[in-house]
């Protein structure tokens, strides 16, 4: 299992993720195209409603096929960020940002804002309980008072306050 | 003389209380993002949007303009005290302007550059109040097919002056022309690519996307890096510069801002290149090139009194012909739509309580950040002081609440989310943001002028290149896609 990780992490690490998008953008320039061409291209003379999009997305394909010849051409995919991302934090602050919208209007604001917070600062940041737990309380409120009442934001009020 | 009493017309509305409320808002929350790292003018616009919707259109524009130009004012101060630019516009500022603080003349140098941008922006309003008024006259006699070449030029400019590879901001803008036309369109009432979601019928809305690709994407970028960011701890004394700096700065000043008016006319441009041109005709010209570098005043002035002259040309395109030259200036016209004002040449005589309440505001808004800015400047250092695990939580929350409070749908959240990530991704891969943001808006417009510009010709693409105002942007546009081109066939001739 280990041996398997280890593996894992050293092909991500070697993948070129710069050529991989310019398949990406090549693949989806030939299904917009598709989808365009299904929508009515309509004449030269009174364009269809797939007209624009069939162009921009023939436009796509063919910027990305110049890129993916060109990119066959250097040896060094000079383009690439090889710099190291601490890729924990990012994925736990994603995971936090969509749970975070999807409780927002079931919870509501301030409940939801507070435990938001708190998983941010203890998480991400590494700081003690108390701070967090404390910064998120602060947070709530103050949010609250600052959007809910000063500038008449419609917050969500949630399950406790129905 | 019309321009002067349109001006002073200007000016009853911008010192209106409330108006002056607005603007000082705008600078303030301007300079504060502008000396923040991590949230700059795009996303705080975007962000702040929702908000101005109980405001009169009027108010809501001064506001958002003075947080631009606020932005321009706040990210010297990061350049200077911590060595990081605030926001683009300011990176050339960090080869003296920190030099200088580093030799305890931290005071003079932000003093110099409050004063070189207040007299920048100064020359670049006055120009404003003569320019955009004859552009928008001269574009009343552009039809679909001069507006048309025109957004190609522009969007040909953008990609051209991205900083890597001109394919990749190619790609990026066909990829904001292809977001752009999900949803109903208008002219067959079909509806594109939105695969039966009832919230895509009117297309993916700009500010959510705006807070992703900008916002939430630099979050995820700093949380994302262990790199943390040292405060000058010595204490700042004396802003007012001397005669001798005054001495040395005068010509700078003055050619940041020439240059920095006249090249934030060309769309994409952006507030960061003409910085370092200003920079490098600076080296040029001074008897003393080698002290560049190493913390001299005219590093400082000139490219401060450049990057906020630029915030004031910028505006020209946006105001006079409704075709915004960067991200911002995107994001702004489709607040100007959001409030029902029909951006365009046709805006001035429409809404002259908009075009010259937001110009005499502009004004004010420059008087008060010189008033407020420098004895604000202690205050501002102990924001940089703020702990980033409290900032971005803050920066987080402030996102979601400001989609969410769009329609007061998590949706919008959602896909704020999910273009954070795509933002991020695409940074990473070293692909530019500007010119989706801004094919993106003006993609549908495009389109509609593309359609309309054939259906006049019969079908024929020849309609651009026989209407001499049309020739002259279509040129343009094709001379900025080939010129690296030709680069590449002069270099191998002359190798």
């Amino acid at each position: 299992m280990k041996a398997f990780r280890q593996g894992l992490k050293n092909k991500i690490k070697n993948a070129n993720f710069g050529k991989a998008t310019l398949f990406f953008w090549l693949v989806t320039g030939i299904y917009l195209a598709e989808e365009s061409w299904r929508l009515d291209l309509g004449t030269l003379n009174q364009p269809g409603s797939g007209f624009f999009p069939f162009l921009a997305s023939m436009l796509l394909f063919f910027l990305s096929l110049i890129l993916l010849v060109q990119s066959g051409f250097e040896k060094k995919e000079k383009a690439q960020d090889k710099s190291r991302a601490n890729y924990r934090n990012i994925i736990f602050c994603l995971a936090c940002l969509y749970v975070y919208a999807w409780i927002f209007e079931w919870l509501g604001f301030v409940p939801s804002t507070f435990l938001f917070i708190i998983l941010l600062i203890k998480f991400i940041g590494k700081k003690s309980w108390i701070l967090a737990i404390l910064t998120g309380a602060l947070t709530a409120i103050l949010s609250y008072i600052f959007f809910g009442v000063w500038l008449q934001a419609a917050l969500p009020r949630g399950i406790f306050w129905r | 003389m019309e321009n002067i009493s349109n001006l002073i017309f200007g000016l009853n509305i911008a010192l209106q209380p409330a108006n002056l409320f607005f603007c000082f808002m705008g600078v303030l929350v301007g300079t504060l993002i502008g000396v923040l790292p991590g949230l700059g003018p795009n996303a705080t616009i975007a962000l702040l949007l929702p908000f101005t919707f109980k405001v009169p259109p009027v108010s809501a524009v001064i506001m958002l303009a003075g947080i631009y130009y606020g932005a321009a004012y706040g990210g010297s101060t990061t350049s200077i005290l911590v060595n990081i630019p605030g926001e683009a516009g300011s990176v050339i500022t960090c080869m003296d302007g920190h030099q200088m603080a580093l030799k305890g003349r931290a005071g003079p140098a932000l003093g110099i550059s409050a004063f070189g941008s207040f007299i920048a922006g100064t020359f670049g309003i006055v120009m404003l109040v003569f320019l955009a008024p004859r552009l928008a006259g001269m574009a009343l006699m552009f039809g679909p097919p001069e507006f048309c070449s025109l957004m190609a030029m522009s969007l040909c400019l953008v990609t051209f002056l991205a900083r890597g590879s001109m394919v990749k901001a190619l790609i990026m803008a066909t990829l904001g022309l292809l977001l752009g036309t999900v949803g109903m369109d208008l002219q067959t009432a079909k509806v594109r690519f939105s695969y039966g979601t009832p919230y895509l019928f009117d297309g993916i809305p700009l500010v959510p996307v705006v807070m992703g690709l900008f916002g939430i994407s630099e979050v995820l970028k700093n949380i994302g890096s262990e790199v943390r960011q040292s405060i000058l701890e010595s204490k700042i004394k004396g802003f007012l510069p001397t005669l001798q700096d005054w001495k040395d700065s005068a010509f700078p000043i003055i050619r940041g801002s020439l240059i920095g008016f006249f090249t934030g006319l060309i769309p994409g441009i952006g507030l960061a290149t003409p910085t370092f041109i200003v920079y490098g005709l600076e080296t040029r010209l001074s008897k003393h090139p080698e002290k560049f570098g190493t913390g001299i005043i005219e590093g400082v002035a000139a490219p401060e009194a450049c990057n906020n002259a630029t915030a004031s040309g910028l505006f020209i395109p946006l105001l006079s012909l409704g075709i915004p030259g960067s991200a911002a200036m995107a994001l702004f016209l489709g607040a100007l739509m959001i409030y029902g004002l029909e951006p365009g040449p046709l805006l001035i005589s429409n809404h002259p309580e908009v075009f010259w309440g937001v110009v005499a505001s502009m004004y004010v808004g420059n008087a008060m950040l010189l008033v407020l800015n420098i004895p604000l400047i202690p205050l501002w250092v102990k924001v940089l002081k703020i702990p980033y695990y409290l900032l971005f939580p803050l920066i987080l929350l402030f996102c979601c609440v400001g989609a969410y409070s769009l329609n007061n749908n998590s949706s919008d959240v959602v896909v704020m989310i999910t273009f954070g990530i795509v933002g991020y991704l695409l940074r990473k891969l070293k692909y530019e943001l500007p010119p989706l943001v801004l094919a993106f808006v003006l993609g549908p417009l495009f389109e509609m002028d593309l359609r309309r510009s054939l259906a006049l010709s019969r079908g024929s693409f020849s309609i651009f290149f026989v209407r001499p105002i049309s020739i002259f942007f279509i040129s343009i546009a094709i001379f900025v896609l080939a010129l690296p081109l030709i680069k590449k066939m002069l270099e191998k001739k002359s190798a």
